[in-house]
């Protein structure tokens, strides 16, 4: 059996087109019944998100495999009313980039943003709709497992997955150098703006000690503090949030700084914890920068943090080789699988035409024997029969990858066995 | 008696150690590069460790059976007990805190004590050393622990400076990136100041008692001054409560100022031997 995939992914083609193709859950289980049906693909995995959708089929026939990626394409331009562009065409692929490919996929080497881990639930959750459409034969069941699995070694082996690529993340990375766990830390955002927004998006799902945004008009940061589930207050409550927080993360929008170093230095005398960390997202910048002087306060504004990500990206990008390694490995491996399975079929065959020998010599000879020592002997036959081909066979499986082409034509012949019919 | 009758065997143990501790710094490395430096869960190699702890300690008692009493009556044995309790303490606060990110340090220094404890054996002339009694034994074990939680208190003492120093200037190199965070790294920097101070009272304790009955000018050698002098030092700083960044940039400070006596500490003993043989 082999694997072929369709692909149309955020590299090639623009969201425009991505988001036409892209399927919903109930649609992804339809649309693999329908291709079980209609094109009689046994095994298929349809991974679509939002940047990418990709069809992998496994089938005897390369032929057949092909002509089906084709026609679904036809069909999905027709149905989903788009043209795919001539240059670049629609990827499809043959069986040994199919596979790495749907490795790289999951190991978040094709993502966006390299290294993202999102990606992995996503390819998860995609054997659902092939078992719902009852799609999920084996050779796809064990494609999709490996994918998993090189997935998850990327990210424990690799830093391919480290460090955060915002600078809203970037901040809270900071935080967790200084705090330790963020549950430990009383946030303050001041603002309420399209920066402070964003950062309130990347704090959820985080727990914090406490959680609070300070804005000039209580008004437009009330929506803000409800959806977030933060405390609210003026901006006036500012000297006392900078004695009550350990991070204030600020962007106010003003031309002139809000937090001066005096306001800092008297701050400081009443505060009771550790460290201040002060991160500054204003442009023009919103805390004197004369702050950053002062010991016991950790100042950060865009450029540092921009630094910062430009870091992690770096991290990322270096760990590409070493990621793409792992992708290898993994995919020799399940090609030696699929290989070994290839064999099974001869190696019964073979196990059943020595035993059929054997048994049938020891029928001939049936009328001289007790029925304790026909048992007896016919079990013999059977332990020898074993002996000899455990370690061949076993060998056989092993460089299954290194068998001549008419290898298994020439064993068949050899013992005249037939494997079509044994399988 | 002579307490190295086993001779060869003494010094292919010794090295053997030290091949382990190296092959611990090894193995940590290579977690380190594997995972771009931040490792703070329990790994494989931490059960490698508690073997070499276990095997290390049951070549101390050996040779604590072998002489009678606490083995530190030669270089060699006294900078393999020490090495031998910097491990362990290491191993303590790891599997209390959960932090592995100072590992490699703590097991570091560890492998360079036992890589000095393998030279001095190796060059050790057998001679005669007195046997220790309970109370001379308990003073130099608590005084060897105690430098040991000396040493990891100032060990992450400069690593927290150097880390709060990465943060404050955003300098996100390799030890930002390793080590784990300033609140963790204050934590272990307090328990080992707690732990050395503990162990220092009991050795300064039982020096009192041994003063009474012992030629004092040999008792009270440089090391016995600069260990008292620790001791006043750390036993203040367990005292102070873990409060906000000054208290703890001068923890580190002085844990550092306790590491750097316990340096000058093993470089007396190395020139001239431990005070309790």
């Amino acid at each position: 059996m082999k694997i072929y995939s369709l692909t149309v992914c955020h590299k090639v083609f623009p969201i425009e087109l991505r988001e036409k193709i892209a399927f919903k859950s109930e649609e992804a289980t339809a649309f693999l019944s329908e291709l079980k049906d209609k094109h009689s693909i046994d095994e298929a995995l349809l991974v679509s998100t939002c940047n990418r959708t990709e069809l992998f089929i496994g089938t005897d026939n390369v032929h057949k495999g092909l002509s089906s990626l084709e026609e679904v394409l036809q069909i999905w331009e027709r149905e989903r009313n788009f043209k795919l562009p001539i240059c670049p065409p629609p990827n499809i692929v043959d069986h040994h980039k199919s596979v790495e490919r749907l490795l790289r996929v999951t190991a978040g080497l094709e993502s966006q943003i390299i290294g993202e881990s999102e990606i992995q639930g996503q390819v998860r959750n995609a054997m659902n709709h092939s078992s719902d459409a009852g799609v999920n034969g084996p050779v796809i069941l064990k494609l999709w497992e490996k994918a998993l699995r090189c997935g998850k070694r990327v990210r424990s082996e690799t830093p391919l997955g480290d460090g955060a690529l915002s600078v809203a993340y970037g901040a809270l990375e900071v935080a967790k150098k200084i705090f330790g766990e963020l549950s430990n830390v009383r946030v303050t955002v001041v603002g309420a703006g399209e920066v402070s927004e964003l950062v309130l998006q990347n704090l959820q799902g985080q727990s914090t000690k406490s959680l609070k945004i300070l804005n000039r008009s209580l008004e437009r940061a009330e929506h803000l503090a409800k959806t977030h589930g933060a405390g609210l207050g003026g901006l006036d409550e500012l000297p006392q949030a900078l004695i009550d927080s350990d991070l204030l993360i600020i962007s106010t929008g003003a031309s002139e700084p809000v937090i001066s170093k005096e306001m800092v230095l008297k701050a400081l005398s009443k505060r009771k914890g550790g460290g201040l960390l002060l991160v500054d997202l204003g442009l023009p910048r919103d805390v004197d920068p004369a702050v950053d002087k002062i010991g016991d306060v950790f100042l950060y504004n865009l450029d540092d943090l921009a630094r910062l990500v430009e870091e992690n990206l770096k991290t990322r990008r270096d760990a590409i080789p070493e990621a793409e390694e792992i992708v290898h490995h993994e995919a020799k491996q399940f090609a030696n699988w699929l290989d070994s399975r290839r064999l099974d079929p001869a190696i019964r065959s073979l196990r059943g035409a020595l035993e059929n020998a054997g048994l049938y010599e020891l029928q001939q000879m049936k009328r001289n024997l007790s029925t304790e020592e026909y048992e007896r002997m016919e079990k013999l036959v059977r332990k020898v029969i074993n002996r000899l081909l455990h370690r061949s066979t076993q060998e056989l499986r092993e460089s299954s990858d290194q068998l001549e082409k008419n290898f298994l034509a020439r064993l068949e012949s050899l013992f005249h066995i037939d494997a079509e019919s044994e399988e | 008696m002579t307490p190295d009758s086993y001779g060869a065997l003494t010094n292919v143990v010794v090295i053997l150690l030290t091949v382990f501790y190296g092959s611990l710094i090894t193995g940590e490395l290579l977690s380190l590069r594997r995972s771009s430096g931040s490792i703070q869960e329990p790994g494989p190699n931490l059960i490698w460790l508690k073997l070499a702890l276990l095997i290390h300690f049951g070549v101390v008692l050996i040779r604590g059976f072998e002489v009678g009493s606490c083995p530190v009556g030669s270089r060699w044995e006294a900078f393999s007990l020490l090495a031998l309790l910097i491990a362990f303490l290491q191993w303590v606060l790891v599997a209390t805190s959960k932090d592995r990110s100072t590992l490699l340090y703590g097991l570091s220094f560890a492998f360079v004590l036992q890589l000095g404890s393998a030279a001095f054996s190796l060059t050790y002339p057998g001679e005669e050393v007195p046997v220790l009694d309970s109370i001379r034994s308990l003073h130099a074990f608590s005084a060897l622990l105690g430098l040991a939680g000396v040493s990891i208190a100032g060990i992450h003492g400069v690593l927290w400076t150097l880390l709060r120093r990465s943060i404050k200037k955003g300098h996100f190199g390799l030890l930002f990136n390793q080590l784990s965070s300033l609140e963790s790294l204050s934590v272990l920097v307090k328990t080992a100041t707690t732990i050395s101070a503990i162990t220092l009272t009991i050795s300064v304790a039982s020096a009192f008692i041994l003063l009474d009955d012992t030629n004092r000018e040999r008792s009270i050698g440089f090391e016995s001054i600069a260990t008292v002098s620790v001791w006043l030092i750390f036993m203040i700083l367990a005292l102070v409560p873990r409060s906000n960044n000054s208290v703890t940039v001068w923890r580190t400070n002085f844990s550092l100022v306790g590491f750097l006596a316990v340096l000058l500490v093993l470089g007396w003993i190395s020139v001239n031997g431990f005070h309790a043989g």
